[in-house]
């Protein structure tokens, strides 16, 4: 048992989960989050959804090392990383990233994650104090004790060289969250064209999916939103179908989907090495085949 | 305003080889400059007024050494070349750490550029460190930069939202690989990067970090034995393909 965790968590579901393993492993836990819940947290250091957490990283790292915490748990996403720098920095340590899996023994933590694009996972060792920025829905949730109240609470004000000046919603980030889906469509470059992407969406609708895409359909070819590629940042995706258009099978992308259920695919070149890593194939060129799989599904 | 880019070489991904035993071997895998800092690169020289000037600084092993990959960063625009060369490199803290006294060592400058994560290991992490270590104010996720006079405007996506901000430099921001499109350089810009400065200096020649992490293993993940039943673009194969969907979903 840890003496005191620290958890960095703004949002709900990241809490929830991260609090539920910092209970079970320490003592004394403290929350870091600029939301309202404590999920059981001994004590809360809580800044304004109003400010930015660049404004005020610096001065809750302080307060993070002041408390000499045995690990410091931090959502993934932007603002996890930048509060993981900025702890990992003021307790001199280096964090384990993106995660996977982590074991929390008593001279140290031993974690999983996917380093070369998925091409590999690694196990690395970090001693205490580590910093973690773990993936969503790797730790079990548990219900939060009974007493509330208890907690004592501390909020930090931002100040200094950054400023926040406005926030708006961001109409290029989607909201697709490809973890939880049970059924996804996976769209390549081999879906050739932007005009079969409308064709995609159809197909996945007919068959309640959700729709991923891998990396250059989202950062070269830009036809889907990034929140939807696949195969990068620890994300392994375990739906209980998952259909392949126009994806070749690099193993980088593999990895990302090799815990699905059954494995559907769709490609023009019978050598793709998708083929051998699918449970169904289908050999042909998308353009004639996607029409007929949409007529056939409705 | 001195703007300095930190980039990463990294091997490249598609030619990275699974041995038996599920090690890697990177043996045949060419150097390449990390992809996102690429466009980190160009975001720089976009950002760069007249009076401004861009460099480069790495930490790296033998890629730093190969003059393909000198010209290869030199040739997107930089005016010079910095590296730390380490024959064993260190975790992120010691790289960090490393990082902040070779800029201290170049002279500072007034924004320092890192892209969005290493194509390697996308830890995405390397630049808030560097900035929190110097004591510097610092941002991540910075898709959009640009210059007031007296300062930077920088939007910052995190998740649905976009934040607007005022940063004073100098000041170390982490940019996003859709922040600008990187350039593929001309054989003109290419040949004229071999005349371009490089400073190189030991990792002996700065105090390190002993490494706080330790890396147990790495290892290509188990593949999933799975059934490969094929079917043609017929009438019968595409019902027999929408049937098995149908009978999964």
């Amino acid at each position: 048992m840890y003496n005191k965790v620290l958890v960095f968590a703004n949002e709900a579901s990241a809490a929830a989960e991260l609090m539920s393993c910092a209970r079970g492993i320490a003592s004394e836990t403290v929350l870091i989050t600029c939301g309202e819940e404590l999920y059981g947290a001994g004590s809360v250091y809580r800044y304004s959804r109003e400010e930015t957490l660049a404004a005020v990283a610096a001065k809750l790292a302080g307060l993070t090392a002041a408390l000499k915490p045995d690990a410091v748990l931090c959502e993934a996403g932007v603002n996890g990383k930048l509060f993981a720098g900025f702890a990992a920095a003021a307790l001199h340590t280096s964090p384990l990233c993106d995660i996977s899996e982590a074991s929390f023994l008593p001279e140290y933590v031993v974690a999983k994650r996917m380093v070369y694009g998925g091409t590999a996972i690694k196990t690395e060792k970090s001693g205490l104090p580590a910093v973690i920025v773990a993936s969503p829905g790797i730790f079990e949730l548990a219900a939060p004790p009974e007493e509330k109240g208890a907690a004592a609470e501390i909020s930090v004000e931002g100040s200094g060289p950054v400023r926040l000046l406005e926030t708006s919603e961001d109409a290029a980030a989607g909201t697709v969250n490809l973890s939880s889906a049970k059924c996804i469509v996976g769209v390549g470059r081999g879906l050739s064209s932007p005009d079969n992407v409308p064709k995609a969406e159809a197909l996945a609708g007919l068959i309640g999916a959700e729709i991923g895409c891998t990396r250059p359909v989202a950062e070269e070819e830009h036809w889907f939103t990034k929140d939807r590629y696949i195969g990068v940042s620890g994300c392994m995706l375990k739906p209980n179908v998952y259909l392949a258009l126009g994806i070749s099978g690099q193993v980088q992308h593999m990895v990302g989907i090799n815990q699905a259920g059954t494995i559907f695919a769709v490609d023009r070149n019978e050598h793709a090495p998708i083929f051998e890593q699918a449970d169904y194939c289908l050999h042909g060129d998308i353009n004639t085949v996607l029409p007929k799989l949409i007529q056939l599904l409705k | 305003m001195k703007i300095l880019v930190c980039y990463k070489y990294v091997p490249e991904e598609s030619e990275i080889k699974i041995n038996a035993d599920q090690s890697l071997d990177l043996s045949g895998a060419q150097w390449t400059i990390s992809q996102y800092d690429n466009n980190a690169i160009e975001a720089a020289m976009k950002l760069a007024d007249d009076g401004s000037s861009v460099e480069v600084l790495t930490v790296g092993g033998e890629a730093l050494d190969n003059s393909k990959m000198r010209k290869s960063v030199l040739s997107r625009g930089p005016s010079k070349m910095y590296g730390v060369r380490c024959e064993r490199c260190g975790d992120l803290y010691a790289t960090a750490v490393l990082l902040k006294q070779a800029i201290e060592r170049i002279g500072g400058c007034d924004l320092v550029i890192f892209g969005e994560g290493s194509g390697d290991m996308y830890s995405q992490i390397l630049g808030n460190m560097t900035g929190a270590l110097m004591g510097l104010p610092t941002l991540n996720g910075v898709c959009e930069i640009r210059n007031t006079g007296d300062g930077l405007i920088a939007k910052r996506r995190v998740g649905h939202r976009l934040e607007t901000l005022q940063l004073a430099t100098p000041a170390v921001i982490s940019v996003t690989s859709d922040i600008c499109r990187a350039r593929i350089p001309s054989m003109k810009e290419i040949l004229g990067a071999g005349k371009k400065p490089v400073e190189i200096w030991n990792d002996s020649e700065f105090a390190q970090a002993d490494g706080r992490s330790e890396e147990l293993s790495l290892l290509a993940p188990p593949k999933a034995k799975r059934l490969s039943i094929c079917y043609k673009d017929s009438d019968e194969g595409l019902e027999s393909f929408v049937q098995a969907l149908r009978k999964h979903l």
